[in-house]
């Protein structure tokens, strides 16, 4: 072979050499939360697990507070390629992603048969218009904590199941003077306290929107409103609620500080843990109540999926993560701080080992998450009312006031 | 003067500058400009875009909730800025005097400046927790408070809690302009000044304000620029809550632009913000322009 | 001293001692002033006479000593309180206000009624013929102007005493000779008591109904300008006062008899020999033979006597003297001769027929003739 064809041999060469190390060796970039559900440690372990099966594919971490999600998914849209390739995203956000065009459509590629196998409330999490913008991951609501000791010392034999009955407890509670503020809640002006109300919408048989217009000024969700502020008045409630998130529910319920509280599943692992409660071994777990005549039980859907940003150019990689971290048998190992969304997992002895009580409430809440309003503008109309229940839960507005208010900026959106 | 070929010389030599200049200013400026006048919106898919004119302007305008926090913002910047100019002006005039560790304590001063803003606005956070904030254990030990309150999670009080956290960032600042400018009042003034029989009130009204109000001023209006402008701070302390009470006109614009996706309208309200931060500074240029009369400017 | 030591003095400083640390800067002054007087303070820089000043003004305190102004013990007053006003170098005018204001400032401090403050302020502009400036500001004066305003601002409270610290020095030489007359002819209408410290000892000797001349923190002499100038009480202060400087020739006093044989070394060969009939050294015993610093002022070098023929032999004497260089000025020659160890400078009459390198009579006039210790410099 002469010299010129030495070379060109010697150059495909080369190039096919990197080609292939190209292909083998991606960076994905992922996009996780750093509080609430899976711990960081949780997800470090799946990855490496991952990582381990897939040699070639490294997955960079980064973990956000929830509140900053949102943001940095729209900002990295912006970014080409050098963007996120799976991102966490939130149940709410789904239509607005999707009209706006920034997770890729994987309905082709999830398996026919997962339907069935999946929880429908789980699906919701990543549908919309009919199609699938991800896999569902984490299958989250708000269930009622609370503290056995106290229960058991006011003569309290077995926990509400309703609000009506809740109300009625934390007061007999209040009055034995057991602990001062009995419940306590995630009410600061954010989404914790749509979370907070969406539930006492869903007990109280309320809507958000029908036929487009606002249906909350009257019914389940002024009533909602109404028993959140009742129970501020009536010193029920911790009034520094209304600045509180998650965490600061879970460390004043940790300091047995509260008699009843509403969070998400993971706090059911760490209240138990004797490393971070004072009240650990005392915590046990019921679905949210519901309204006599309405509901037996109560729920939001507070699920995040996993999704492909449309700009990422290791599509098929990043799906190969996302189906790994949504396996059953991942998702049941590491069911402690998150519960699986497989149907199946909630009989595996792995999973319901240790919080019995919790899977048995999950069972029943999980079949009544409600969702909240999934459309296109769902951030703007979440401000609006977190702005004027807020302003009711202060005490600067009435129900009515707040509501209506509500209800014509709601109108106003463009 | 110049003769033509110089002229010419002069800009040819000042045009690289000015080229950046216009690349890192007039350009986004113009773009944004542009934004403001369309239904532009942030979206992966391919969007036609509208002009609209001034429909944005209208709309914002109109809200009552941003007229709200326009005045909130206005609020938030006159006693911001006015508190930090006294106490930067009193800081300046004791670290003017001679006492021992007055070295030490000049560059101390630096420090709550020198903090990085979202490091202390989650430092005062803490300071203000409801539960167990140093605020909250000094008034109760000192006896002025029976019991430990909220305070950026009351309406009341959080914007005057923030100011606070901001004003203590940002006096170090006209804290150190007001003590360059002291230092250069004559030795002579204040002594004349001693001599007709003025005390010291008199003197520092009659004298030394007046020849420091140059400097002052200019480190002013960059403050009152930076106050209306707020935004990291209040974020980062209270997201703009409780109830709204902390939301400033710079939220408007975050809002509209990432949580809403609105850039056309984000835009309009990035304009109003720079606007009005210009009219109060043509304001106060005029107002203190007055007071300036041969003195350190 | 005399009039000045009754109980009327408007300024009466008792051994008054400054330090700074280690340092004494004033060392036991004792002065005394009369009411209307001008007392110059003049001397080297560093001799201390701005501090005194300060001293006197309250603005700096004193180590030990009293002050007393107008009767009244101000050891322990302030500035604003011992009825004072001063005139800067600076001028210290406030350039934020308009010479109305700046003049009236003390006024204002004081609270005097409006019309009261406005009238005395014209009054005041008038006299110095500023009433047109009056709404200017400071920045838009001249050097001289602002002088005047500074002064306008010093005179308007009427005070028991002013004090100028070289408030001339900031103005070109021709200014300020204006300004020194417009000062003296001040001093005159309104009769004022002024302190006023300079380092010219022209400005000294023009203004002064006495003088103060300091040196390193010690007074050294305290007269009126014609004593300061005719029988200075040492070598410092005769060479200080005076310009041209007075001559100091080292050479040796014989009296003998009547008369005072003095010798004065030349460089080229046999002493200048003069015979004083006056007094003569005080100290100087008959026979006795001293050597001894002999001060005799240019004026009383020259050559008017032997033109006109006064030469009378004992005051004015003539002899030789061999010129080294010869400095036309206009309305007088001045020829330096070397004489007792110092180039002596005779001041000739401006149209002197001489030359560089000529050896001439000169006149010798001793009845202003000193004479002081070599040592110490003291008057003798």
């Amino acid at each position: 072979m002469n010299t010129f064809g030495k070379m060109i041999l010697g150059s495909a060469f080369a190039t096919l050499a990197m080609t292939t190390t190209a292909l083998a060796d991606t960076t994905l970039n992922a996009l996780f939360m750093s509080q609430a559900a899976y711990s960081e440690d949780d997800i470090k372990s799946m990855t490496a697990k991952f990582e381990e099966a897939n040699p070639g594919i490294t997955v960079a971490l980064e973990f956000v507070p929830y509140e900053a999600l949102h943001d940095k998914i729209i900002a990295a849209a912006g970014a080409g390629d050098d963007g996120y390739d799976v991102v966490l995203f939130d149940v709410i956000w789904p239509a607005e992603f999707a009209t706006r065009g920034f997770l890729q459509d994987v309905t082709g590629r999830i398996p026919a048969d997962y339907t069935d196998k999946v929880f429908d409330g789980a699906w919701t999490t990543v549908e919309y218009d009919g199609k699938r913008y991800g896999m569902p991951w984490i299958l989250d609501t708000k269930y009622l904590f609370y503290n056995t000791d106290m229960l058991e010392e006011a003569g309290i034999s077995a926990p509400p199941k309703t609000w009506a009955e809740l109300a009625e407890q934390a007061k007999q509670i209040k009055d034995k003077g057991i602990v001062e503020f009995p419940l306590v809640w995630s009410w600061s002006q954010s989404e914790a306290m749509i979370c907070d109300f969406t539930t006492l919408t869903a007990a109280n048989d309320g809507t958000f929107f029908e036929e487009g217009q606002p249906a909350f000024t009257a019914g389940g969700a002024k009533d909602a409103v109404a028993f959140m502020k009742a129970t501020l008045d009536e010193g029920l409630t911790n009034p520094s609620s209304r600045e509180y998130f998650e965490e600061d529910v879970r460390r004043v319920f940790s300091n047995g500080e509260a008699a009843f509280a509403l969070n998400w599943t993971y706090m059911n692992a760490l209240a138990n843990d004797p490393k971070e409660s004072k009240v650990a071994g005392k915590v046990k777990v019921a679905p949210a109540p519901g309204v006599e005549g309405k509901s037996t039980a109560s729920s939001v859907n507070g699920s995040m999926g996993l999704g492909i940003p449309a700009n990422s150019p290791h599509a098929d990689e990043a799906w190969a993560y996302i189906s790994f971290l949504t396996q059953k048998d991942v998702q049941d190992d590491f069911a402690k701080l998150s519960l699986p969304i497989w149907k199946a997992s909630y009989s595996e002895p792995k999973v319901v080992e240790g919080q019995e009580d919790l899977i048995a409430a999950a069972k029943e809440s999980i079949a009544v998450m409600y969702p909240r309003p999934l459309v296109p503008s769902y951030t703007e109309v979440s401000d609006i009312l977190q702005k004027n229940i807020h302003q009711v839960l202060l005490g600067q507005a009435s129900v009515d006031e707040a509501l209506e208010a509500a209800a014509s900026r709601v109108k106003r959106i463009r | 003067m110049l003769g033509r070929r110089q002229k010419r010389e002069k800009w040819i030599l000042l045009a690289p500058a000015l080229a950046v200049l216009a690349l890192i200013t007039l350009i986004p400026l113009a773009n944004t400009l542009w934004l403001s006048f369309t239904d532009t919106r942030i979206s992966a898919l391919p969007e036609p875009v509208h002009f609209i004119g001034l429909e944005n302007y209208v709309y914002a305008l109109t809200d009552p909730d941003f007229q709200e926090a326009l005045f909130r913002t206005l609020y938030f910047t006159i006693v911001s800025v006015g508190l930090e100019g006294v106490l930067g002006v009193a800081v300046a005039v004791l670290l003017n005097q001679e006492f021992r560790g007055r070295t030490l304590l000049r560059a101390l001063i630096i420090l709550p400046w020198a903090v990085p803003t979202i490091v202390n606005a989650v430092a005062w956070r803490l300071i203000y927790h409801p539960d167990y904030g140093a605020l909250n254990s000094l008034l109760f030990q000192l006896g002025i408070i029976s019991d430990y309150r909220s305070w950026i999670g009351d309406p009341a009080t959080a914007m005057n809690m923030v100011i606070l956290a901001d004003v203590w960032k940002n006096f170090p600042l006209v804290a150190y302009v007001a003590l360059a400018a002291l230092q250069t009042v004559p030795e002579d003034l204040s002594k004349a000044a001693a001599i007709e029989g003025a005390g010291p009130w008199k003197r520092f009204c009659s004298i030394t304000l007046p020849w420091i109000a140059g400097p002052l001023m200019v480190v002013m209006v960059l403050r009152t620029i930076e106050a209306f402008r707020v935004f990291d701070i209040i974020y980062v302390m209270t997201g703009g809550g409780p109830a709204d009470s902390t939301k400033t006109a710079s939220f408007y614009v975050y809002q509209e632009y990432f949580n809403y996706l609105r850039s056309g309208s984000g835009a309009s309200y990035a304009v109003l913000v720079a606007g009005i931060s210009a009219v109060l500074i043509v304001f106060y240029y005029s107002v203190t322009k007055r007071q300036t009369a041969g003195g350190a400017a | 001293m005399n009039a000045a030591m009754t109980q009327d003095a408007i300024l009466k400083i008792s051994s008054l001692q400054k330090r700074y640390g280690e340092v004494n800067v004033l060392k036991d002054i004792d002065i005394s002033m009369a009411p209307g007087e001008f007392l110059v303070l003049v001397g080297p820089s560093g001799c201390g006479k701005s501090t005194l000043l300060s001293c006197i003004s309250g603005l700096t305190d004193i180590s030990s000593g009293t002050i007393h102004i107008a009767g009244r013990d101000r050891t322990n007053d302030e500035p604003a309180d011992r009825d004072i006003a001063m005139v800067f170098q600076s001028y210290a005018l406030f350039p934020n206000m308009s010479v109305e204001r700046n003049i009236g400032f003390g006024l204002e401090v004081r609270k005097v009624n409006e019309a009261e403050k406005k009238r005395k302020v014209a009054e005041v502009a008038d006299l110095l013929k500023i009433e047109h400036l009056l709404h200017r500001r400071p920045a838009e004066l001249s050097g001289g102007q602002r002088q005047r305003v500074a002064m306008g601002r010093a005179l308007v409270r009427e005070p028991k005493l002013f004090l100028f610290d070289e408030p001339l020095s900031n103005l070109d030489a021709k200014l300020r000779v204006t300004m020194r007359t417009e000062i003296k002819r001040i001093h005159q209408t309104t009769g004022a008591s002024i302190v006023y410290v300079t380092h010219d000892q022209i400005e000294a000797m023009t203004l002064a109904s006495r003088i103060v001349v300091m040196k390193d923190g010690v007074v050294q002499q305290i007269g009126t300008p014609q004593e300061i100038y005719n029988k200075p009480v040492n070598a410092f202060v005769a060479d200080f006062m005076g310009a041209p400087s007075m001559n100091l020739m080292t050479g040796t006093a014989t009296r003998e008899g009547e008369h005072v044989r003095l010798q004065i070394p030349t460089p080229e060969g046999p002493p200048l020999e003069l015979f004083d009939y006056g007094p003569g050294p005080e100290t100087l015993a008959a026979g006795d033979t001293a050597e001894l610093t002999i001060g005799l002022r240019p004026e009383a070098m020259t050559d008017l006597g032997l033109r006109s023929g006064g030469m009378d032999g004992r005051t004015l004497q003539s002899a030789d003297c061999l010129l080294d260089v010869v400095e036309p000025a206009g309305a007088d020659t001045y020829a330096v001769v070397q004489l007792g160890g110092t180039e002596a400078v005779a001041r000739l009459s401006a149209d002197a027929p001489v030359a560089a390198g000529q050896r001439v009579p000169i006149a010798f006039d001793l009845s202003k003739i000193s004479y002081f210790d070599i040592a110490s410099g003291n008057r003798l």
